[in-house]
């Protein structure tokens, strides 16, 4: 009787981790079996330098995927036609394994905020939205994942998160970048339950999970959680991720540390544990076959 | 005239010769460096720098304001160890209302 | 879609005052939540600024630091959607900064900080060599007119700031410092990865600042030696190649 081949039963998905200057020499000689790392392209917009240098020395040998939080897709204006240009060259250069931008807007009226801010859960919102979907996987000519961000506001949503995700996937075809800690966060924020959050993404359109560290406001204490990225993934969120990647097999997974940053053996050490939670479904669902 | 033209061109020549000397004594200075460095322009020596500058992250903060009681308009660090004709600026506090 | 809803969460932003926002907030917890993004705005700027301006963080400390950049957030908000570059006009900031009116010199650290960033992240450009010139016909040297490589920032301070600069740079204790206002001319050039940076001559000065306008070597030794000190201005391009301060594609329009 041949022996189930473990290896095609499902796929093989990896766990990697946000890239810091402050790593690039680590990463650089990490010899770990599928490690990859992602990057936030605004810090890579200048016109030379060595940190450009060192990013086309990493990405030799590692994959590297391409993260965005200015696009502003879900902003009102239509996209900085320039920041889209300098996105296009990035990714023509570094030829990244997956780009993906958030469910937020940054910039409004010529001023960055740089920040992930909430956009109205409305449909003419979604209309918007899609439409700057569009824009950007049409400009990058493939195809965008979209994260859920951390929301701290009760607001008057007239579509829950999680279906004007949905609907936006089916409209533009993008896939979803699913942030678990982020669900955590807006869950314990807005109240709303997390499971059943998970259990409403279209499984088929994730193409990759985001892990990270929250902290209680300091002022707000346990009302508010922030998604500070400052501190290791918590318990909740570990067991949240442990149900995801059973009802949807396994996906790439990327340990986002930016605040903080701990030892990068410290950083591997969460990105194993994620691994170790990939490789065990894998082989449990080979098992089966 | 026909004088100075000769003289012009001398000096001109000579200038090319002092150029060329320079030239020709200017050493580019390739120290030992490692493969990988010699391939991305990566110097190993200042990469510590590539962590300086601004950057960009979706990391959040707190609701706490960040002004708090931590502001100060007199200045603390190491300036004070530098003398000016107007004074090293620790010991005059400026009011000023916000 | 409503651009009201942006416009008004831009002026809470820029404000603080979130009261206009009470219209999209579905409880009064909101309200007081709200300080979450004002706080990632603000500190974003400011941590920017910091990261841009080490020394003159280190000169006046975090706490003299922070409202001085957050004036400057207040008048020059970010317009591009990246941060690396953010606060070219710092250095005049302070200048007009009234708390720092006694740090006369800060601004010109400010220059030098500012030099240092654009020095580390301009572009790249082949670089002449002597041995590039070498193989060229000396006659034609006189009027070559090899520009500068895009990272070379030669900047003109007013008062002399450099060591104290040079020495928080590399982390050496600065001990008991006098200073005066009094011109000084500061270089600060990439190559092969590191920043360099040293105090220039103002014949040296006058040389790259030719060479940087376009000039020809035959008019940049000239600018140089019209200062009538007793330098070498054959050898400042000796030293231009050795640093690799000269960007090569000029010599093709020769």
């Amino acid at each position: 009787m041949p022996v189930p081949d473990t290896s095609s039963a499902v796929p093989a998905a990896a766990a990697g981790i946000g890239l810091k200057p402050d790593h690039f020499r680590s990463v650089l000689e990490a010899k770990t079996d599928g490690l990859w790392v992602e990057v936030h392209p605004e810090n890579y917009m200048e016109e030379g330098g060595p940190r450009l240098n060192w990013l086309e020395a990493i990405r030799k040998d590692k994959p590297v995927s391409f993260h965005g939080v200015g696009m502003s897709l879900g902003g009102f204006e239509p996209l900085d036609p320039d920041h889209l240009k300098r996105w296009k060259a990035l990714v023509e250069r570094f030829e990244p394994i997956r780009v993906s931008e958030h469910l937020a807007w940054s910039a409004h009226a010529g001023t960055y905020f740089n920040d992930l801010l909430p956009t109205p859960m409305t449909q003419a919102a979604l209309d918007h939205f899609c439409a700057h979907v569009d824009a950007m996987q049409s400009a990058l000519g493939r195809q965008v994942l979209v994260e859920n961000p951390s929301r701290y506001l009760p607001m008057h949503d007239d579509i829950p998160e999680v279906d004007f995700l949905a609907e936006t996937v089916r409209r533009t075809g993008c896939g979803l970048l699913l942030d678990v800690n982020n669900v955590f966060v807006s869950a314990h924020n807005l109240g709303f339950d997390a499971r059943a959050y998970l259990d409403a993404v279209p499984a088929e359109a994730i193409g990759e999970i985001h892990l990270a560290g929250h902290e209680e406001d300091q002022a707000l204490g346990g009302e508010l959680l922030v998604d500070t990225h400052g501190a290791p993934v918590t318990g909740d969120v570990w067991a949240l991720y442990r149900y995801l990647i059973e009802r949807v097999g396994p996906r790439p997974t990327l340990i986002e540390h930016d605040t903080n940053l701990p030892a990068f053996e410290a950083l591997m050490a969460e990105r194993d544990a994620a691994q170790a939670i990939l490789d065990a479904h894998r082989i449990r669902e080979g098992a089966h076959v | 005239m026909k004088a100075e033209k000769k003289l012009a061109a001398v000096a001109a020549s000579a200038l090319a010769m002092s150029l060329a000397s320079a030239a020709a004594h200017a050493t580019t200075t390739t120290a030992a460096v490692e493969d990988v460095e010699q391939c991305y322009g990566i110097s190993l020596a200042g990469e510590n720098d590539c962590a300086a500058g601004p950057g960009t992250s979706c990391a959040g903060t707190s609701t706490v304001d960040y002004q708090g009681n931590a502001w100060t308009y007199v200045p603390e660090g190491t300036c004070e160890s530098i003398q000016t004709p107007y004074g090293n600026g620790s010991l005059t506090p400026v009011e000023r209302g916000e | 879609m409503s651009e009201t809803f942006y416009q008004d969460w831009s002026a809470a932003l820029r404000s603080g005052d979130a009261k206009r926002l009470q219209l999209y907030l579905a409880d009064d917890s909101a309200r007081r939540r709200f300080a979450v993004y004002r706080n990632n705005v603000v500190s974003a700027a400011i941590e920017a600024l910091r990261a841009g301006y080490p020394v003159v963080n280190q000169l006046v400390g975090d706490s003299f630091f922070s409202p001085m950049a957050k004036l400057y957030w207040d008048e020059h908000p970010p317009q591009t959607r990246s941060m690396t570059l953010y606060g070219s006009c710092f250095a005049d900031h302070i200048a007009a900064y009234g708390p720092a009116a006694e740090l006369g010199y800060l601004p010109e650290i400010a220059r030098l900080d500012r030099a240092w960033l654009e020095t580390h992240h301009a572009g790249e450009a082949e670089v002449l060599t002597g041995a590039t010139v070498s193989a060229l016909d000396p006659q034609a040297l006189p009027s070559l007119a090899p520009g500068l490589h895009p990272s070379v920032r030669a900047v003109t301070l007013s008062w002399p700031v450099y060591d104290i600069w040079a020495a928080h740079r590399a982390a050496r204790p600065l001990g008991e410092t006098a200073l005066e206002p009094a011109a000084q001319h500061v270089l600060l050039w990439r190559h092969q990865g590191q920043i360099g940076h040293a105090v220039l001559s103002p014949a040296h000065h006058a040389f790259l600042g030719a060479l940087g306008a376009g000039s020809s070597l035959e008019q940049a030794v000239s600018a140089a030696s019209s200062l009538g000190e007793d330098d070498d201005p054959a050898g400042f391009f000796g030293h231009a190649l050795s640093h690799g301060l000269l960007a090569a594609p000029a010599l093709q329009h020769t």
